[in-house]
């Protein structure tokens, strides 16, 4: 648990969720950590007999972190609020990384027979979307921060209305028009 | 852009998607009038819009996963690896792709799946996996997937298997749920392969749709057994270890399995074992009934906070022709604490048979054998047994969870568990009222056990007595009243003795007080119907042999009822027949040699009803006196079978591949009551030396849900020799020294065997089976063969160990009327008495100088012999005279067990300074050996014993 008890990243909730703003900054590297090495591991692809569509990261650091039995349920919100900008940072950072290691540096391959034979599935620009997010912020931050939580942080509409305090339509509204937004302009990035 | 600009198109975007898409570009020229780019920025937007899902629409840390490391390799067809060539993709999923391809050594076609690296570069994961894997497929069970290889080929893991034509179970379930009948009859066969792989120790991890395979002709196979091993995680604690079941834990990082399927333990992180399966497989049974996920919802984090807290919803919401037997079975299989669930494989069959018979419809599609051995378990069953229990079972259900629970009708039961504590339950009997039933526990945990009462219409258990002792055998007076039990290791210390106690709680009466303290089936007793005797058994003096006694409650005067013809003969667990007149019981050569005898209780002879030299436990009368019930292994498991009293051939009676024993019957209703138990056995291994003050480095070998140990290593030093019951019946198995590659190397089939010895040479296995009644010495190649009888004789030749030269064999022997030491050579031959004073199981010496013995039952302490002959002496005298086959021989001292203040103990013995050092605590061994190097020591430990009561209503 990388020295974090469970309780103390609760009690840390807790307290930010009462108004105790010093409690995030506490909070804020412990996540960070678990995320990071998280990411990693979902990363290097060690993340055997899981769907793609079914598991979210930050779910797993919350599981990780917080004693469920502990933890009121809306807690879980403002944790996910936290972890999907600590995730943006973490998973960007990651591909810019990787996109310097692809135009210099070596790879390693597999030594099957023939290695020619190997197709490989299409990178995500996630550097890109990065880059348009900040562009999108600069003109709505609502429609940025939505895109965080729902994108990066993996939250539902409701769990991202009850993050944010807004109304599950605006909710909704918002993610339509900069997912649109957001596809147009990775698209032409590329 | 600027935000009002981005307001405005904001506005025109929904705008335009409130209206039916024929107007919306009539509706943006007027909106945008001059206004060109406008236009052109919305109907961009919207077309944006109305594509199909990207990236975007799925997780980031999802999309961003580094293809360099994580991608599979994708095989063209006609790419060749080692001698399979690919011919098309089949699928893919986490743990790697699938791919059809052909065998060219062997001319067929295979399955291949190759694992991504990520998964194999942990050696460890990978053998336990191979171990797991190898095991399931060698049960050859006709639902589990078979296993051709597994293989390393350039540096990738490829596992083929055998090729199946078909659909995942995933696919049939896109159609939505599954017709009743289909569904319980794929159901049975997923729960089969489930039954067979628990009774083997191995776990699923995780059953899905997806790893769920049928064929087109209506055959299942389940896939991917031992995979979920390659993402698992030991916790290897040397404080606690020993005392964990089941150290098995998730990847740092991973929660393990596909959510919706996940049980709530495992969606804790917390260790799983075979219950964790049932759990899983009632949430595809679920799926496949209702064509709904138990605990999908929206997110991950819902799923798995559903599966921990969340009740699925009501199956009579879906389907109000689901019979109530199904829904049972259900939700069982999806209760949150896995005591409550099934436990294991086997009775999950048997309840899922139940429903199935009780449609009147399809019958079962294979396995045509089951119905025959289910017959008299299943005759009549007409679900209408609205029992007490049955609310009482669904009232606890609900009053564990606060959240809504879906609330059926009230479902009738046929088989309910009566206890669920943690501990163990065992020996029930009813009141002659049937509304109550006795039993001894160990309560929630602990070793005590006690005397428990129990209301079949629910509250909680009553402790009758809180002694210290071992109570057992609880029986009731004739008038309800009153409880008598035997108290084992009470006070007077080691004192056995029977008492009786008011239903209503104390005072205790001591009734009888035995004139031998030795235990084991000396506790079972009976009370006569008309409450005037006690049925005990005892010796005439310490240590005698064992003869059933009737006590005459009113005098407290004993006088014996057999005696026993044969030397080395017991008889124990009397019972007596509803009308008093007759009284089976047990006559016991030695441990779980065993047959049933009946006899008038006013004497005469007794006669024999069965020819098994079995083990039995647990006998019983029916109501009509018309049949006696006892617990036998004459099949290999331990089972209920039913015999006339003037005997006949057995009838299983209930049990199939779950064990049942201590049958007891209500006398008016048709209830039966029995004992299901199971064992848990890890094989731990020990470097040496073990520093003083330092606590031992133990780390597990082999966990099984078997009863296994006795072990010896190969003079090499690379595999270990066990005794086993995991396929049934007890067998001599081999594996390599890391617990790898478990393999039967006897097929005895049911008969009580093992005490497996290397001869030097490494080649040749000796070992004892009781083929006939007394057990003799069989010596077999290492690597399997048929096995040679060496010893001939009618008495008892068992524990062989060979010389250091391998010249002989030794083994314990009572042909000369007392049990000696004997020798052999190993091609045949006369056969020469080593010990002439009592010697029992014998190992020489690694420098061939001396020859080390125990005595037998009589006489404790380690005992040596120059190999030549010559003046005995005793060695060390703390061994356990019951420490048959579980101390160890090494240069320097001897291993050996020991409970030291009440905590069992191995401990080392050394010959020079004649001191006892700890090794590792542990909780009961079940067998010990030392590595030919000295280096190691392997133990066996009995690791969970769990016991409970159940009782079938309703039972004809």
């Amino acid at each position: 648990m990388n020295g974090s008890p469970p309780n103390e990243v609760s009690k840390l909730l807790m307290r930010w969720r009462n108004g105790d703003k010093a409690a995030l900054d506490k909070l804020t590297p412990l996540v960070y950590e678990e995320l990071r090495r998280l990411a990693r591991h979902y990363m290097r692809g060690e993340r055997p007999g899981h769907t793609l569509q079914t598991t979210g990261l930050v779910n797993e650091a919350y599981i990780r972190l917080v004693d469920l039995s502990e933890m009121e349920w809306q807690n879980k919100a403002h944790f996910f609020a936290v972890a999907a900008t600590l995730m943006r940072r973490i998973l960007v950072d990651h591909a810019r990384s990787r996109n310097y290691a692809k135009r210099g540096g070596s790879r390693q391959r597999l030594s099957l027979s023939k290695a020619d034979q190997f197709t490989r599935k299409p990178d995500v620009d996630l550097v890109a979307l990065d880059d348009a997010l900040m562009t999108l912020e600069g003109m709505n931050v609502q429609q940025s921060r939505i895109v965080e939580l729902r994108f990066f942080g993996g939250l539902t509409i409701e769990e991202t209305s009850e993050v944010m305090g807004i109304s599950h339509a605006t909710v909704e509204r918002d993610w339509a028009v900069a997912r649109a937004w957001l596809r147009r302009e990775v698209r032409k990035q590329r | 852009m600027t935000p009002d600009r981005w307001e405005k198109v904001n506005e025109l975007f929904h705008s335009a998607l409130a209206r039916a898409p024929n107007l919306r570009a009539a509706f943006l020229t007027q909106a945008c009038g001059n206004d060109v780019q406008l236009l052109k920025e919305v109907e961009s937007l919207i077309r944006s819009h109305q594509q199909s899902e990207t990236f975007i629409d799925s997780p980031a840390f999802e999309v961003a996963r580094d293809p360099a490391k994580e991608d599979q390799p994708h095989l063209i067809a006609g790419t060749t690896i080692g001698h399979y060539k690919i011919a098309s993709l089949l699928g893919r999923g986490g743990m790697g792709e699938v791919y059809l391809a052909r065998d060219s050594r062997l001319g067929r076609n295979v399955a291949l799946k190759l694992l991504p690296p990520s998964l194999t570069q942990d050696e460890d994961r990978v053998r336990r996996f191979k171990l797991e894997a190898r095991a399931a497929s060698a049960l050859n069970h006709p639902n589990i997937l078979t296993i051709h290889n597994i293989e390393e080929m350039n540096g990738v893991s490829i596992i083929a298997t055998e090729y199946i034509e078909g659909t995942t179970l995933r696919q049939r379930l896109a159609g939505g749920k599954l017709q009743l009948g289909k569904a319980l009859d794929l159901a049975i066969q997923v729960a089969s392969a489930l039954s067979a792989a628990h009774q083997a120790g191995i776990v699923h991890r995780d059953i899905k749709p997806e790893n769920i395979m049928v064929r087109p002709d209506g055959y299942v196979k389940v896939l991917d057994f031992g995979l979920a091993k390659l993402t698992e995680q030991r916790a290897v604690n040397s404080e606690t270890e020993s005392r964990n079941v089941t150290a098995l834990r998730t990847d740092t990082g991973t929660v393990m399995g596909t959510s919706s399927y996940m049980s709530p333990e495992q969606a804790r992180g917390m260790p799983v074992d075979q219950r964790s399966d049932i759990f899983s497989f009632g949430t595809v049974f679920y799926e496949m009934l209702t064509g709904e996920q138990a605990f999908r919802r929206d997110s991950d984090i819902d799923t798995l906070h559903a599966v921990i807290h969340d009740q699925p919803a009501g199956l009579s919401g879906f389907s109000a022709k689901l019979p109530s037997a199904v829904q049972l079975v259900v939700r069982r299989c999806l209760e949150k604490e896995a005591e409550h669930r099934y436990e294991n494989g086997a009775e999950l069959v048997t309840s899922l048979k139940r429903a199935h018979t009780a449609l009147s419809g399809p019958k079962w599609s294979t396995w045509p054998r089951w119905r025959e051995r289910w017959r008299f378990a299943l005759i009549g069953v007409v679900l209408i047994a609205l029992g007490i229990l049955a609310i009482s079972w669904l009232k606890r259900s609900s009053e564990r969870t606060s959240l809504p629970v879906a609330k059926g009708p009230l479902v009738p039961m046929r088989t309910v568990r009566l206890t669920a504590a943690r501990g163990q339950a065992s020996v029930p009997r009813f009141s002659p009222d049937g509304k109550q039933v006795t039993f001894s526990s160990t309560g929630d945990g602990g070793d005590n056990w006690d005397v428990y009462v129990k209301l079949l219409d629910g509250g909680a258990e009553k402790r009758l007595t809180t002694d210290p002792g071992v109570d057992g055998s609880p029986v009731w007076s004739s008038d309800g009243q009153y409880i008598a039990f035997s108290r084992m290791s009470g006070s007077p210390p080691g004192e056995r003795a029977i008492y009786s106690v008011p239903v209503l709680g104390s005072p205790e009466r001591k009734l009888y007080t035995a004139r031998s303290a030795w235990s084991g089936w000396a506790g079972v007793i009976d009370w006569s119907p008309k409450g005037d005797f006690i049925a005990f058994s005892d010796t005439d003096v310490n240590d005698g042999p064992f003869r059933i006694y009737l006590l005459t409650v009113a005098t407290r005067e004993r006088q014996p009822l057999t005696s026993t013809p044969e030397k080395g003969a017991n008889d124990w667990q009397p019972a007596f027949s509803p009308d008093g007149q007759k009284l089976a019981f047990v006559r016991s050569l030695f441990d779980g040699v065993s047959d049933l005898y009946v006899m008038p209780t006013d004497g005469g002879e007794p006669h024999r009803l069965t020819f098994d030299n079995q083990d039995i436990w647990g006998v019983t009368w029916s109501p009509d006196g018309q049949s006696i019930v006892f617990g036998s292994t004459r099949a290999g498991i331990m089972n209920l079978w039913r015999i006339a009293p003037g005997g006949g051939e057995p009838e299983l009676l209930l049990g199939g591949t779950q064990s049942a024993s201590y049958p007891a019957f209500s006398r008016q209703g048709q209830r039966l009551a029995y004992v299901a138990a199971s064992v848990a056995t890890t094989m731990w291994r020990v470097d040496l030396p073990v520093s003083l003050g330092k606590s031992s480095r133990s780390s597990p070998l082999l966990t099984s849900t078997a009863w296994e140990g006795v072990m010896q290593i190969s003079p090499d030093g690379k595999r270990i020799a066990f005794s086993s019951d995991r396929s049934g019946a007890q067998e001599v198995w081999v594996c390599d020294s890391d617990g790898s590659n478990p393999l039967a190397l006897t097929a005895f089939g049911h008969r009580k065997m093992g005490s497996p010895a290397w001869s030097p040479d490494g080649r040749f296995i000796a070992f004892d089976a009781r083929v006939e009644a007394k057990a003799d010495i069989y010596v077999i190649g290492a690597d399997g063969g048929q096995p040679r009888r060496l010893t001939n004789d009618p008495g008892v030749d068992e524990m062989p160990n060979w010389s250091h030269d391998g010249r002989w064999v030794y083994f314990a022997s009572d042909r000369s009327g007392d049990l000696e030491l004997w020798k052999m050579h190993p091609e045949g031959g006369e056969a020469v008495r080593v010990t002439t004073n009592g010697g029992s199981p014998a190992l020489e010496s690694r420098d061939g100088r001396y020859v080390y013995y125990q005595k037998g039952i009589a006489t404790p302490g380690l005992w040596r012999m120059p190999v030549e002959g010559g003046i005995e002496e005793l060695v060390f005298d703390r061994l356990r005279r019951d420490a048959a086959g579980v101390w160890a021989l090494a240069d320097d001292g001897i291993y050996f067990d020991e409970i030291v203040k009440g905590v069992e103990m191995i401990e080392f013995y050394s010959f020079a300074t004649r001191r006892v050092t700890p090794i590792t605590k542990l909780r009961s061994l079940n067998g010990l050996a030392i590595s030919p190097d000295g280096r190691w020591l392997v133990y066996a430990n009995l690791e969970g014993e769990f016991s409970n009561i159940m009782i079938v209503e309703d039972f004809r």
